[in-house]
């Protein structure tokens, strides 16, 4: 049996940079920010570490599929550097920007489908760009290992940063992985049913959320109030620190130590899980 | 009645030279952020030192008039003076190569019924902010950084 528009889904829609609308944007920016400051008491700070040239944000991903930190970021980035000023884009996986209706909100807020094509056409227009390593594995991993950083070996993001000759700005949050509940790690069960190779999904855990209580992997739910908190930290050179032939898992260890030390030291300031 | 919260890590640099640092507050103290405030005070008596060090957990500063002590050439120890009640050590042990160390503070609130409560709420910030101290000192020793707080 064939499942309509699962192949388009798989594949996802061509990177399209003129997709990123700045109209739209600025209407959503009221919006977001109502969300993110009442919603989620979110704090952003360090802004004024990010140079004045394209660079690389990569951050920790979390809150499965809704990724509400994700979007206080984007808040935080149009607002302070203005939607026109140094845009962003956000590189993501193919089954976002292909999924109806969602895909093309995604698209227009500048969601890019991941591709090193794309990201050098982003860099070389003057914009910056956002990657998640983790992806799914790390949006999706246990509440236990909420305040860690889970890469899972991607090298992939050093790789882009290194060869368009921008640096790479860590970016850490807490909270998002407060707004449910991840029960268990899940790979085992992903590899089993052959997910990873189908859809590139390298984890199946059991979530909790609402309102399905308990769900296999993570499906739109209603986030919890959490507090999300941003941390923008100072930037990494890797020509600088690795030179031009990088030894890419050092590079790797480096940059993942120094982003869970910033993200065990933002997560410090949580009080208690959710409320803050 | 008191809380005691303890974590480790591992630390990929050779035990001796961990040690070394983390038996030097003068070494220690600058690199783990949750301790915003530090001020050495004097020398109180062979192998004793007055320090003031306050952890900072948003409105409160955790901490006061400690005696720091070196109960071993792997281990430094402080107990409060004055300020909360606390104790609080670091100790490496070797693992291969390499080092485990390890965070405890012990402390106790006046009070009754709420203190209670303020300690076994304190117990999730405390053991955050070990954590957070561990991994700065990890990559400190690790690669050289100092991850601004």
């Amino acid at each position: 049996m064939r499942l309509p528009g699962l192949p388009k889904l798989i594949k996802g829609a061509p990177a399209d940079l003129t997709d990123r609308d700045p109209d739209f944007i600025r209407q959503m920016l009221p919006r977001l920010w109502l969300v993110g400051q009442t919603y989620f008491r979110a704090e952003v700070r360090g802004f004024e570490n990010v140079p004045d040239e394209p660079v690389l944000f990569v951050g920790n991903h979390s809150g499965g599929a809704m990724v509400p930190d994700t979007f206080v970021f984007l808040l935080a980035h149009n607002t302070y550097f203005t939607v026109e000023g140094r845009p962003l884009y956000s590189l993501g996986h193919e089954m976002v920007t292909a999924f109806p209706f969602f895909g093309t909100f995604a698209r227009k807020l500048g969601v890019v489908t991941a591709d090193p094509t794309a990201a050098a056409a982003i860099f070389d227009q003057g914009a910056s760009a956002l990657v998640y390593p983790g992806g799914d594995v790390e949006a999706l991993r246990p509440w236990r290992d909420r305040h860690k950083i889970v890469f899972d070996g991607r090298k992939g993001f050093l790789k882009l940063a290194h060869a368009n000759g921008v640096k790479i700005v860590p970016v850490v949050a807490t909270g998002g992985q407060d707004t449910f509940f991840v029960l268990n790690d899940g790979r085992k069960t992903a590899k089993a049913l052959g997910l990873d190779k189908l859809l590139r999904v390298k984890s199946l855990p059991i979530s909790m959320s609402i309102p399905w209580v308990l769900f296999p992997g993570d499906f739109m739910h209603v986030p919890l109030p959490a507090k999300i908190r941003i941390q923008v930290m100072e930037p990494v050179d890797l020509h600088q620190r690795f030179g031009d032939d990088p030894d890419w898992d050092e590079a790797y260890d480096y940059v993942t130590s120094l982003m869970q030390a910033g993200l065990s030291t933002l997560a410090s300031k949580t009080v208690l899980p959710v409320l803050g | 009645m008191s809380q005691r919260v303890v974590r480790s890590i591992l630390v990929r640099r050779r035990h001796e030279e961990v040690a070394a640092f983390v038996t030097d507050p003068h070494q220690v103290l600058p690199v783990v952020p949750g301790f915003a405030r530090f001020a050495f005070v004097h020398d109180a008596g062979p192998g004793v030192e007055e320090w003031d060090v306050f952890l900072e957990i948003g409105t409160l500063h955790v901490g006061g008039r400690v005696e720091v002590t070196r109960p071993s050439v792997r281990r430094l120890a402080w107990e409060s003076g004055r300020g909360t009640r606390h104790r609080f050590s670091l100790e490496v042990q070797p693992v291969g190569e390499h080092a485990e160390l390890t965070m405890e503070m012990e402390y106790s609130l006046s009070g009754l019924l709420m203190a209670r409560v303020s300690e076994l709420l304190a117990k999730g910030i405390v053991a955050r902010h070990l954590e957070a101290g561990l991994e700065e000192i990890r990559h400190h020793l690790e690669y050289g950084d100092v991850v601004p707080a």
